[in-house]
């Protein structure tokens, strides 16, 4: 296992955010196009992946989890906050470092119809990438390309296909394939099962860890389904609202959620049995997600969360921190040790299925 | 067992094309009470939800054939007429879809959408109808429905359209209540409140649900019964504890070993199920999950494999395998 997220010495960390922030001006106006906020969409996020591991993002639509990963890549201009890769900013990056750069970074896309050109065939859509960074006579590039297929399980006689052609999950091998092809250090994965098949799903979790193993590859797997975050992740990493809530190695984090929303989030999750799913105790949230242009004041799930306390909770921000008895573990609650004790309990008309003896599922 | 109030009997599905025929639904039978909630899981393609649009009369009539029996409350549903089948639809059987966006009408207000349904099948005002859905967008758990009313679907989130859509179908107290996918496009907290909410519409008023889903989670939480559909057909059949206690079908055995669970200890690989749902053979040849089936032999070759209990599970557990996994 990977050694959570903390300062220590010798620790080797391929990639380093430092208070990250993305915002979307909102503008108004026909004539004066004046702008009347901003969409925080990511508001000061800090994290570290070592290399060779993987961390996993996750959160609900719209909490700002993708626009981190296109951050990141700097597919989207990051508004503060910097990004280090193997100790080389990325941020402050231009012109034809920028470009070295990218080759080094890849993402895989939630649905592969849509990010590959569906005029392209496969052959050409593979070796568009070498093209631009490792030229090569095309021979050369073909066979690279064939090669990269076989990796992903998919024959060479693909090559001459359109995307269109293929299903689901053969799509989404070509889309991994492609961006694979040129050998990068740090892949960012966004939801790239959530458009497949159930079954094909774990076909293509399978490929990516092989695909890591071989190549000591380091991901950041972007999805909303925390059973498969988890099953992938070292670390797995809670957003809300433009924050990270909690980040924690992913054995501890179902034994223990420490963060409210966590808490809320895995009892919604269900789970295929029925014996566990009639044991268990759900806890609801109320209403929906704030609007990121406006998110509420102090802790930004205060609007939501069960466990909500009078005093400081709608005033003050938490901050990200170590508990103790928890260390390598971060949260941003100001109750998580009381909740942890039990000294704050969720407001009781929010709970369902409810056991009073039990209340951690089997 | 309480009396069914529907039952579906061999209905079967075809699409004819000018050249090609498919056959979506082959063969598909299942009933549900009031107060029973029916799963039917399946991927893209099983043919789970043209199983509900055939029986709701929402197919085209062109190029389509429909044979079998669904049986409402004593009537056929497939031979009545389409006014008949109109006056039934949103009055005793109601449906609710996966995208609330595309099911919802983009110029009108939630309400009048709501009060429509009122005012369509049963006699009342318009505004005895708007006050009908102030209630209902509030039992739906709309926070503040007198101002949402007046609201058009673009500025409602993805759950409270959701609930638009489930409170249009409760207007006039179905007995009947078909989800399909009601909370895929959901998030899972959001989807934890609208299944709360089915769970206790159906408890309380003992509605019959049918429940179609491709997530295996929102089954065994849910669903009293399970029909597990593959390529048109039931595979497999049974109760949920005993469903996921003793899958028997290679199909639901293998999905089941291929969903990472939350509750597991990590580090266990995932099993996939090989190659794609597109890889399939008719029914009429073969089983037709034997392409991707590791325990595919020769005997798969069969055609018609009938869903039948085995010999070593319980009379209310039928199976269409031919090598079917250990109880």
């Amino acid at each position: 296992m990977v050694e959570p997220v903390d300062t220590e010495p010798g620790r080797d960390d391929l990639l380093v955010v430092e208070n990250l922030q993305v915002h979307f001006p909102i503008r108004k106006g026909l004539v004066f196009d004046r702008t009347v906020g901003h969409v925080k969409a990511v508001d000061g996020v800090s994290l570290r992946v070592p290399r060779g591991s993987t961390y996993g993002l996750v959160g609900e639509s719209g909490c700002g989890k993708s626009t981190f990963g296109r951050a990141v890549l700097r597919l989207e201009e990051p508004t503060g906050g910097t990004v280090t890769l193997d100790g080389e900013s990325v941020t402050g990056l231009k012109g034809e470092n920028l470009r070295q750069a990218r080759r080094r970074m890849q993402m895989v896309f939630q649905d592969p119809l849509a990010s590959l050109d569906p005029r392209q065939s496969v052959q050409s859509l593979m070796i568009e990438p070498l093209r631009v960074h490792q030229p090569a006579p095309h021979e050369q590039l073909v066979a690279r390309a064939a090669e990269m297929l076989e990796l992903v399980g998919m024959p060479r006689s693909a090559l001459a296909k359109y995307p269109h052609e293929f299903s689901g999950g053969q799509r989404q091998r070509i889309g991994i394939a492609r961006a694979m092809i040129l050998n990068p250090e740090l892949v960012i994965a966004d939801e790239p099962v959530s458009a497949l098949d159930v079954s094909v799903q774990a076909q293509v979790i399978n490929l990516l860890e092989k695909l890591q193993h071989e190549f000591g590859l380091t991901y950041i797997v972007i999805a909303h389904d925390l059973a498969v975050v988890r099953h992938i992740s070292d670390v797995v990493g809670v957003m809300y609202l433009g924050r990270l809530v909690e980040e924690a190695p992913s054995d501890a984090l179902y034994a223990q959620a420490l963060h409210p929303y966590t808490i809320a989030l895995m009892s919604a999750i269900p789970i295929p049995d029925p014996e566990v799913e009639d044991r268990r105790e759900r806890i609801l949230l109320r209403g929906d997600l704030p609007s990121p242009a406006n998110p509420p004041s102090g802790c930004r799930f205060n609007t939501r969360c069960p466990y909500r306390q009078p005093t400081r909770c709608d005033t003050d921000e938490p901050e990200l921190r170590e508990i103790e008895g928890h260390a390598g573990r971060r949260v941003a609650c100001h109750w998580a040790e009381q909740i942890l004790t039990g000294e704050v309990q969720p407001a009781d008309a929010l709970v369902v299925e409810a056991v009073a003896a039990d209340p951690t599922p089997a | 067992m309480r009396e069914p109030l529907l039952e579906i009997d061999n209905l079967s599905v075809t699409f004819r094309r000018r050249r090609s025929v498919t056959r979506a639904v082959d063969g598909v039978s299942y009933s549900v009470a009031p107060g029973e909630i029916v799963g039917v899981v399946g991927e893209s393609g099983s043919g789970k939800s043209v199983t509900v649009l055939a029986l709701m009369g929402l197919l085209p009539d062109r190029g389509v054939e429909v044979t079998g029996q669904v049986r409402y409350a004593g009537r056929d549903l497939l031979s009545l007429g389409d006014s008949a089948m109109a006056k039934l639809r949103g009055r005793e059987i109601a449906m609710v879809f996966q995208d609330p966006i595309s099911s919802l009408n983009p110029v009108v207000p939630i309400g009048v959408q709501v009060a429509e349904v009122l005012l369509t099948h049963t006699r009342t005002t318009r505004r005895a109808a708007m006050a009908e859905s102030v209630d209902l967008l509030r039992r739906c758990g709309i926070p503040d429905p007198e101002r949402r009313l007046k609201e058009y679907p673009h500025q409602l989130s993805g759950g409270m359209r959701q609930r638009a859509l489930i409170a249009m179908a409760l207007a006039c107290k179905p007995k009947l209540l078909i989800c399909d996918e009601p909370t895929t496009a959901l998030d899972v907290t959001i989807q934890a409140q609208v299944l709360e909410l089915l769970k206790e519409l159906v408890t309380d008023s003992g509605t019959a649900m049918i429940m179609i889903t491709h997530d295996l989670g929102v089954v065994a939480g849910l669903c009293d019964q399970v029909n597990v559909m593959y390529s048109g057909r039931i595979v497999e059949a049974a109760p949920r504890t005993e469903l996921f206690a003793h899958p028997r079908h290679r199909y639901t055995h293998g999905l089941l070993a291929s969903i990472p669970r939350l509750d597991l200890p990590r580090g266990e690989p995932l099993h996939p199920i090989p190659g794609t749902p597109r890889d399939t053979v008719a029914w009429a040849k073969a089983c037709a999950f034997a392409p991707r089936c590791r325990f595919a032999t020769d005997a798969c070759v069969t055609p018609d494999i009938a869903l039948a209990p085995l010999s070593d599970s319980p009379p209310d557990h039928p199976v269409r395998c031919v090598h079917p996994a250990e109880a």
